[in-house]
């Protein structure tokens, strides 16, 4: 994993320290700080429970409160009723997104924090909070089966992305070594105060949508959409001018505190409580504004090509000239060795787009359907799925992958690669695999069924040779 | 005390000013921020080159091209950091999506902006009253629209949907503007003005997406833009354009200028544009990559 970590950061390492997919259409800072010093997303992303993996995820046996029963139905066994998948969607969730078949490290990860926080922090900003139960056809679902179809749903989703992590690596010393950057320190570091400056104004603020922020700085993901972000005064003390010779330039103390609502703890099927950034106040305590939302203040430096001016007060710019480079967050300029900063500035940042799953059978749920769900979500009955789920034989010859000596997990990777360019959902488990010196045999799994032809043409479009069966 | 009180006068009056009072030498980390900060303050300044001379490209051939409306296919970049489990996918591209492109309108800017052209969409707010003094200059106001959403039910749509896009274009291809239509429920949609200033260019030329030109700084290398987005192009992304939107489709393989860059974020942008087309053939940035439907002008292709 750290192989495939390491070649992702080497081939995107540009990306570092910069605003990533997300599209930056306003950079004054003037106009930025001054219309959106406070904001929050025109619809308050909820809050909602992340599935834990060690509770099997959305497989979990609840009742019609949203409790813990294990006389009661999971989400995605009444997801399963509507959708006509049977057990399918449960059985595959409780088989895939749970911690049983872990070992070691990886399984004591898996039990303290894997979940489904992405799945719940995209649906939170993309989908209104399901806030009574809904019948659909026969079915009555509970707030919490919404909240897990939702959260199954968007659990691999197309996003905007700025910044990346090594999930990997501990957080240690490390991280305040700023005389030898590792490729670990460069992934912690590399959301620059500007960056998250500017995506917060111009998507919270100036687009008014949600945006989502891994809060664990270090190796563990805690993905919590944003509720709010204020920009608290900017003080005379904070401005001071910096000299190197004959060049200079202008830099500023920028202080802020954001807002996520919250997973932790939360029952599945909770209601959340309104969000009002008005509320926070212009000092660097954090509120507390209850269970459902919990906040954190950051400071860093962004430098200006010109003398920046506040108003008295501090709450607007007067005048200010261009940013310029990337800034520096506070704890890093001040790190210490000892220090934790494992709760500090948003390790990555992220806007869900489009419910897309992977399809690969070992991270979305292949028996989620978007369309299936939006009309659960409006009280309609999704209509009888004609296709049926089927499984294929793809035979391939070796030259296909290269020749040389084969893994099966090699041969997934390169049929899945093609597969889901068409975003089609389907299964490929490794002891299936069967590798000879003539060919190679990949059943596959399709939940909703696949044409064949369309399949063989496009593996053709690939210059994978493959006959099916 | 005469003598405190004069001293009191001079410290309170230097309160204002500003104090030099951080240190950019506290570690290697304010050490390094410090000196590409000083780099970006030399980067200022730089002679902005407009794309246009290069390449022979005229805004007015967009009132010739055929079709009249084009369409651009986009594909996704999809990557799956956000992941909460220990696995990280790499970045691929997924299904594309159409977006058809069409003028509104292309005239002399004066038009727009003196003669109250297509008032409606208040044009003379956002292009600058200058190019309203040269009689040459002229200016569009280019729609861009999600095919895709275009045909899905208001029930199918989710907040913040980009339906679609007008740009406020000028004849060197700089955005001055861009108004977006975002889904907000069944009954209304928004739309939000995104006015590109002057001083403080915060898109690279046409960077929304889903389509992008370079910035107005971009240097076009002379070549055949295909051999450069031949890997992203590939048998898989032809098959799926041929599938879904024009059995005849084939990559253009033409002369004509690639320029790559990295805008004011940091972000890749990698354009390939053919000579004399108004419009770009390929567009590749940290979100998507992007072929146009080949294009011709009066009778060339």
């Amino acid at each position: 994993m750290r192989t495939l970590l390491l070649a992702l950061f080497l081939s995107t390492s540009a990306l570092a320290q910069d605003t990533g997919g997300f599209e930056i259409t306003k950079n004054s800072f003037k106009d930025l700080y001054n219309q959106h010093r406070i904001a929050q997303p025109k619809v308050t992303p909820w809050a909602g429970n992340f599935f834990p993996y060690s509770s099997k995820g959305t497989a979990i046996k609840l009742d019609k409160d949203g409790n813990d029963d294990s006389a009661g139905r999971s989400p995605m066994e009444v997801y399963g009723v509507l959708a006509r998948v049977g057990n399918e969607a449960h059985d595959w969730e409780k088989e895939n997104h749970s911690c049983d078949n872990l070992t070691g490290e990886l399984k004591k990860s898996c039990e303290s924090w894997w979940g489904h926080c992405n799945g719940w922090a995209a649906a939170a900003i993309k989908e209104l909070e399901p806030r009574k139960p809904i019948k659909v056809g026969t079915q009555t679902l509970s707030v919490a089966e919404q909240k897990g179809i939702y959260t199954e749903l968007w659990l691999s989703s197309a996003s905007l992305n700025a910044g990346w992590t090594d999930k990997n690596k501990k957080t240690g010393a490390w991280v305040h070594d700023h005389n030898r950057p590792s490729e670990s320190y460069k992934m912690f570091w590399d959301v620059s105060p500007r960056a998250f400056f500017l995506i917060f104004t111009n998507y919270v603020g100036a687009q008014k949508t949600g945006v989502v922020v891994d809060r664990f700085t270090g190796d563990e993901v805690w993905n919590q959409p944003i509720v709010g972000h204020r920009f608290l005064p900017i003080r005379k003390e904070d401005i001071s001018q910096v000299r190197d010779g004959s060049r200079s330039y202008w830099s500023a103390l920028i202080r802020v505190k954001i807002y996520w609502a919250n997973d932790l703890g939360t029952a599945p099927g909770h209601i959340s409580k309104p969000f009002d950034i008005k509320k926070v106040k212009d000092t660097e305590d954090v509120e507390y504004f209850g269970e459902d939302y919990e906040g954190r203040y950051l400071a860093f430096r962004l430098n200006f090509d010109q003398e920046l001016v506040m108003s008295a007060n501090g709450t607007t710019v007067t005048s200010v000239g261009r940013m310029i480079g990337d800034g520096i967050w506070e704890h890093q300029e001040n790190s210490r060795q000892a220090g934790n900063l494992d709760e500090t500035h948003p390790d990555f940042i992220w806007l869900p787009t489009d419910p897309i799953q992977d399809y690969n059978g070992n991270y979305g749920n292949p028996y989620m359907d978007a369309s299936v769900v939006a009309k659960i979500s409006r009280g309609q009955p999704p209509t009888p799925s004609t296709p049926t789920a089927s499984q294929l034989r793809l035979i391939f010859p070796p030259r296909a992958f290269g020749g040389a000596s084969l893994e099966a997990e090699d041969v997934k990777k390169a049929v899945t690669k093609v597969i889901r360019r068409e975003a089609i959902k389907h299964a490929i488990y490794l002891k299936d695999i069967e590798i000879s010196r003539n060919r190679v045999l990949v059943p596959v799994r399709f939940p909703q069924g696949v044409n064949s032809k369309a399949l063989e043409s496009l593996f053709k479009a690939a210059d994978m040779d493959v006959r099916i069966e | 005390m005469r003598f405190i009180l004069p001293l009191f006068i001079i410290v309170s009056s230097c309160a204002h000013q500003p104090v030099t009072g951080w240190n950019p030498q506290k570690n290697a980390a304010t050490q390094r921020m410090h000196e590409k900060t000083l780099k970006a303050l030399a980067d200022d300044g730089r002679v902005p080159a407009s794309p246009v001379p290069d390449l022979s490209v005229s805004l007015s051939d967009l009132n010739r091209v055929r079709p009249g409306k084009f369409e651009v296919y986009v594909f996704p970049k999809v990557s799956g950091i956000q992941n909460k489990t220990s696995d990280t996918t790499d970045v691929y591209l997924s299904q594309p999506r159409a977006f058809e492109v069409s003028v509104i309108a292309e005239n002399p800017c004066r038009q727009f902006i003196q003669r109250g052209l297509f008032g409606s969409l208040k044009p003379k707010d956002v292009f600058p009253q200058a190019l309203a003094e040269n009689a040459t200059r002229r200016c569009a106001i280019i729609e861009v629209t999600d095919k895709r959403l275009k045909t899905m039910g208001s029930g199918e749509l989710k907040a913040n949907d980009q339906l679609s896009m007008r740009l406020f274009v000028d004849d060197t291809y700089r955005v001055h503007a861009v108004d977006s239509t975002l889904y907000e429920t069944p009954s209304k949609n928004r739309v939000v003005r995104i006015v590109n200033e002057e001083n403080l260019s915060a898109f690279s030329g046409l960077s929304l997406f889903p389509v992008d030109l370079p910035s107005s700084r971009a240097k076009f290398v002379a070549g055949k833009p295909s051999e450069q987005f031949n890997s992203l192009l590939d048998g898989v992304a032809v098959h799926q354009i041929r599938n879904r939107f024009s059995r005849s489709f084939a990559p253009v393989d033409c002369d004509g200028g690639v320029t790559t860059e990295r805008d004011d974020y940091g972000s890749l942008v990698k354009v390939g544009w053919c000579k004399g087309m108004p419009w770009p053939s390929y567009t590749e940035n940290a979100r998507f990559f992007s072929v146009t439907q080949p294009l011709s002008v009066g009778g060339a292709r």
